[in-house]
């Protein structure tokens, strides 16, 4: 068969693909090296492999590679790193929700895209949009709250953010998803509606949970 | 699991399209791909040349005119939930909508897809149904308008040839007061085939008599069903308990489950008689919309 000419952005890093047609986005995305995308069933069942797809959470074993050329693909592993995770991230290692960690990068990413859309979601709106990915350990009661704790520090980021009008918003902006792990030079673009949202967000944010929390905690952990 | 081989198009119009699938054979099309990918790894389906269709601008788009709602058919389940054009004038297929598979496989999964695919636990067939949608096939031969109910022939089997596309989906708008529910009945809460699905679509005056009713059901036949009976036994009557009972009774006639899934007779009943009762209150209080 012909090799289909393939051009994926991953996590801000540009592959130049020729690749069979019937190689799925989950196994293009595996043999890259982006191993933070699980092969759990390949049926659309798990959720294991779930990618940012143009910035929509979708099962990578459910999209022929092809199809997602020109596409920008955020995976787990490019939304932070060890030294720099990101807030979502924190909060899935900080209230415990992992435990053999298989399910987790689909869960983050189901979680972020939840969180770009509803940053202030309730319990309900959390097991909607988690529906898609399964846990064979937690019993999904800390994965929940995880959820829950990365939303009001991202509000508070925000916050923190809206209060310091000259504050670069590079950092506190960077879950757009474009920390590169490889350092392919890609930038951490601001949401181009945080601007707008600043004040709505500072009314509603909880208090008493500043950025300064988070580090404190995450010494603890 | 590896996938088959097969070679692959990508038409940019849907000209072009209609002519590959008019030329190449063993041409299919994909469009979310949540069942083709799942039959090819299977080894049901073996296409030769898959035809991306996902991209075509002319099957995309939720429309509103004076009189019609028009879906393309590669609008995915998730857009659905979010169309305002939908929450206005079809709550019944937004209904169905959110209670379709999980978060992730509906920002994939079409209602082409899902429409041709005919399974008998389709979930928008029986909203569709109770709209009275009708279907748009294209071809290099021409379009047709079909009845959704009439495309829908059996378990997996649709009228449509092998040449052609759907290219979407209409159905007139309901009356401001009509009412819709929808109700799936599935082994677990999310993320689940439904067992029983019901769909119903109740109108009525203001003295409380029934001017209209439409009822489907999925899961409980080899393909999705309107329970026609039942309809027709309660517009001109009073929305009574008495009179949704009956009705409830006359649609679980019109279900033919598989032997061994006898229960599904009862479910679709008592599924019938609540999703009445809830539209029939409803509209004593004005009525929301479809
Ligand atoms: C985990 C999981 C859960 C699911 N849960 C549900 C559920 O709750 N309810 C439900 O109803 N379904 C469910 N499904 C089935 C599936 O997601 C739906 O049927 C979906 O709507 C199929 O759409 P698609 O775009 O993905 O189709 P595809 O897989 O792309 O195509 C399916 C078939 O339709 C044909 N086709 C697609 N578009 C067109 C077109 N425009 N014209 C002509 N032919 C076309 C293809 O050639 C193929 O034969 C589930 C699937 C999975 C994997
Ligand atoms: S591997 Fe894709 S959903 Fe399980
Ligand atoms: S932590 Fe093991 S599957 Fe979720």
């Amino acid at each position: 068969m012909p090799k289909k000419k393939t051009a994926l952005r991953v996590n801000g890093r540009q592959h130049e693909l020729a690749l069979d047609p019937n190689v799925s986005l989950l196994q293009a995305l595996r043999d890259l090296g982006y191993t933070d995308v699980k092969n759990g069933c390949e049926i659309g069942e798990c959720g294991a492999c779930a990618v940012l797809l143009n910035g929509t959470a979708v099962n990578s074993c459910m999209v022929l590679a092809w199809q997602a050329n020109g596409a920008e693909i955020v995976t787990n592993a490019g939304l932070g790193t060890l030294d720099k995770p990101h807030p979502i991230q924190e909060a899935f290692a900080d209230v415990g929700a992992v435990q053999c960690g298989y399910c987790t990068p689909g869960m983050i990413i189901s979680t972020k895209a939840l969180l770009d859309r509803n940053p202030n979601p309730s319990e309900a709106e959390i097991r909607e949009a988690l529906s898609g990915n399964l846990c064979r350990c937690t019993g999904y009661g800390q994965i929940i709250e995880a959820v829950q704790l990365a939303a009001s520090r991202l509000q508070a980021e925000r916050l923190a953010v809206a209060a310091m009008p000259t504050a670069s918003l590079t950092r506190e902006c960077g879950d757009g998803g474009s920390h590169s792990p490889g350092g392919s030079g890609a930038v951490a673009t601001p949401q181009a509606s945080l601007t707008g949202e600043r004040g709505h967000d500072g009314s509603r944010s909880p208090s008493g949970l500043s950025t300064g929390d988070r580090g404190s905690e995450r010494g603890q952990r | 699991m590896s996938l088959p081989q097969f070679e692959v198009q990508q038409p940019q119009t849907l000209g072009e399209a209609l002519k590959i699938l008019s030329e190449v054979k063993g041409a299919e099309p994909i469009a979310g791909g949540t069942n083709l990918m799942v039959d090819m790894r299977a080894g049901t389906h073996q296409p030769r040349v898959v035809v991306d269709v996902a991209a075509l601008r002319d099957l995309h788009g939720i429309e509103v005119t004076d009189t019609e709602v028009i879906i393309g058919a590669a609008t995915t389940i998730a857009e659905m939930l979010e169309s305002p054009i939908l929450a206005k004038h079809a709550t019944v297929l937004v209904k169905a909508c959110s209670s379709f598979a999980n978060a992730l496989i509906r920002n994939r999964a079409t209602v082409g897809g899902n429409l041709v695919t005919a399974a008998p636990c389709s979930d928008t067939a029986p909203a569709l149904l109770t709209l009275d949608a009708e279907v748009k096939l294209a071809s290099v031969r021409g379009m047709r308008r079909v009845p959704l109910e009439k495309f829908l022939v059996n378990a997996f089997s649709t009228i449509r040839r092998s040449d052609e596309l759907l290219v979407s989906v209409r159905f007139r708008i309901p009356s401001a007061t009509a009412t819709g529910a929808f109700r799936k009945m599935g082994l677990r809460k999310v993320s689940c085939m439904a067992k029983v699905d019901v769909a119903v679509l109740l109108d009525g005056d203001t003295t409380g008599r029934c001017t209209s009713a439409r009822i489907a059901l999925a899961a409980a036949s080899p393909v999705a069903v309107r329970a026609r009976a039942a309809e027709a036994a309660l517009v001109g009557k009073a929305l009574t308990p008495e009179a949704i009972a009956a009705a409830a009774a006359l649609a679980a006639k019109a279900a033919a489950p598989r032997a061994g899934s006898e229960y599904k007779l009862r479910v679709v009943e008592a599924l019938v008689r609540r999703l009445l009762a809830e539209a029939a209150l409803a509209l004593t209080r004005g009525g929301s919309n479809a």
